[in-house]
C-alpha cells in the first residue's frame, strides 16, 4: 500500500471515530425516554430514567421516593400501609409499560414517551 | 484469435463460479458479524478479475454473483436482491475509478468494502423510508477497513500463485 493511500484509510478511520463519539454524546444528553409521576390527575414530575437520581414525591398519606438507576426506577420509602408499590420492584425502559401504583398515596408512576 | 476469446470466456466462468461459491459461502456458514457487518469474500473474485482481465471482466463476475447467488437462494428481485445490487453497483464504481487511479490492490479492496457497506445503506434508507440507518455508516466504515484488507491480502496472496494466468 502506498503512503497516501495509507494517509487516506487513516483519515476514514479517524473521521470514523470521531463520528461514533458525536453520536454517542448527542445520545447521551437525552435518551428520549421521559417517565412521569402523576399524583391524583396532575403530572408532579416527569425524569428522564437514563438519569441516575432519588426524587421526593408528595401523596395523599405521606408520600414516597422515586429512586432511578441505570433506565430502572423502583419505589423506596413508602409512607402507606400496604407498600404494594415497593413491592412491585424495578421497572425498566425495556419492561412492558405496567405503571408502578400507590393507591393509598394516589401516586402513579408510568413510562410516558419513548424514542421514537 | 479464437483461443484467446475461448480463455477470456472460460476465465469469466470460473471467475464467477468462484465468486458466486463464495458468496453462497460466506451467507450460508458465515453470517453477519456483529449482526451487520459481512466479510465480503466474494470481492476476492471481483479483485482477482479485475487484475487478472480487466475492468469489463470485474463488472461482469460482480453483476453475475449478485445475480445468480440471489437466484439460488431464491431471493432474486426481494428486498435482500435490491440492496445488496446497491451495494455492488456502487464498490464496482468505486472500484472502477481505483483502478484507473492505479491503486494497491488493499487500497482498492478497503475502499470498494467501504463503498459495498454505504451502497447498501443507501438502498436500506431508501427502501425502509429511514435516513436514519446512516447513523450505521460509522460502524460500517469501521468495520469495513480490517475486512478490506483482509481481503485484499487473501487476493493477493492468490494472485501471486496465479500470476503466469494474468490476461490484461
Amino acid at each position: 500500500m502506498k503512503k497516501h493511500e495509507k494517509i487516506i484509510i487513516a483519515v476514514l478511520a479517524v473521521v470514523a471515530v470521531l463520528a461514533l463519539i458525536v453520536m454517542k454524546l448527542r445520545t447521551n444528553k437525552s435518551s428520549g425516554y421521559v417517565v412521569a409521576i402523576q399524583h391524583r390527575n396532575q403530572i408532579v414530575r416527569e425524569f428522564d430514567p437514563m438519569v441516575d437520581a432519588i426524587y421526593d414525591v408528595e401523596g395523599d398519606v405521606g408520600g414516597l421516593q422515586v429512586e432511578v438507576k441505570d433506565g430502572k426506577w423502583h419505589v423506596i420509602n413508602e409512607q402507606c400501609p400496604n407498600h404494594v408499590c415497593a413491592n412491585m420492584g424495578w421497572m425498566g425502559v425495556d419492561d412492558i409499560g405496567i405503571p408502578i401504583t400507590c393507591l393509598p398515596n394516589n401516586v402513579m408512576i408510568f413510562l410516558e414517551e419513548t424514542p421514537k | 484469435m479464437t483461443i484467446e476469446k475461448n480463455r477470456r470466456f472460460t476465465y469469466l466462468a470460473l471467475l464467477s463460479a468462484v465468486a458466486i461459491a463464495l458468496n453462497l459461502l460466506e451467507s450460508i456458514y458465515i453470517g453477519p458479524i456483529f449482526g451487520v457487518l459481512r466479510l465480503g469474500l466474494a470481492n476476492i473474485a471481483a479483485l482477482l478479475a479485475l487484475k487478472l482481465m480487466g475492468r469489463k471482466e470485474m463488472i461482469i463476475v460482480n453483476v453475475m454473483r449478485v445475480v445468480i447467488g440471489n437466484l439460488l437462494r431464491g431471493t432474486i428481485f426481494s428486498s435482500t436482491f435490491w440492496i445488496s445490487s446497491g451495494g455492488v453497483i456502487l464498490s464496482s464504481l468505486v472500484m472502477l475509478g481505483m483502478d484507473k487511479l492505479d491503486s494497491s490492490l488493499l487500497f482498492t479492496s478497503i475502499i470498494g468494502s467501504i463503498a459495498h457497506s454505504s451502497g447498501q445503506v443507501l438502498i436500506v434508507s431508501f427502501l425502509y423510508r429511514q435516513a436514519g440507518m446512516a447513523a450505521i455508516l460509522p460502524y460500517l466504515l469501521l468495520g469495513s477497513i480490517p475486512t478490506g484488507i483482509l481481503i485484499g491480502t487473501i487476493a493477493k496472496l492468490v494472485l501471486a500463485r496465479i500470476r503466469p494466468l494474468k490476461l490484461k
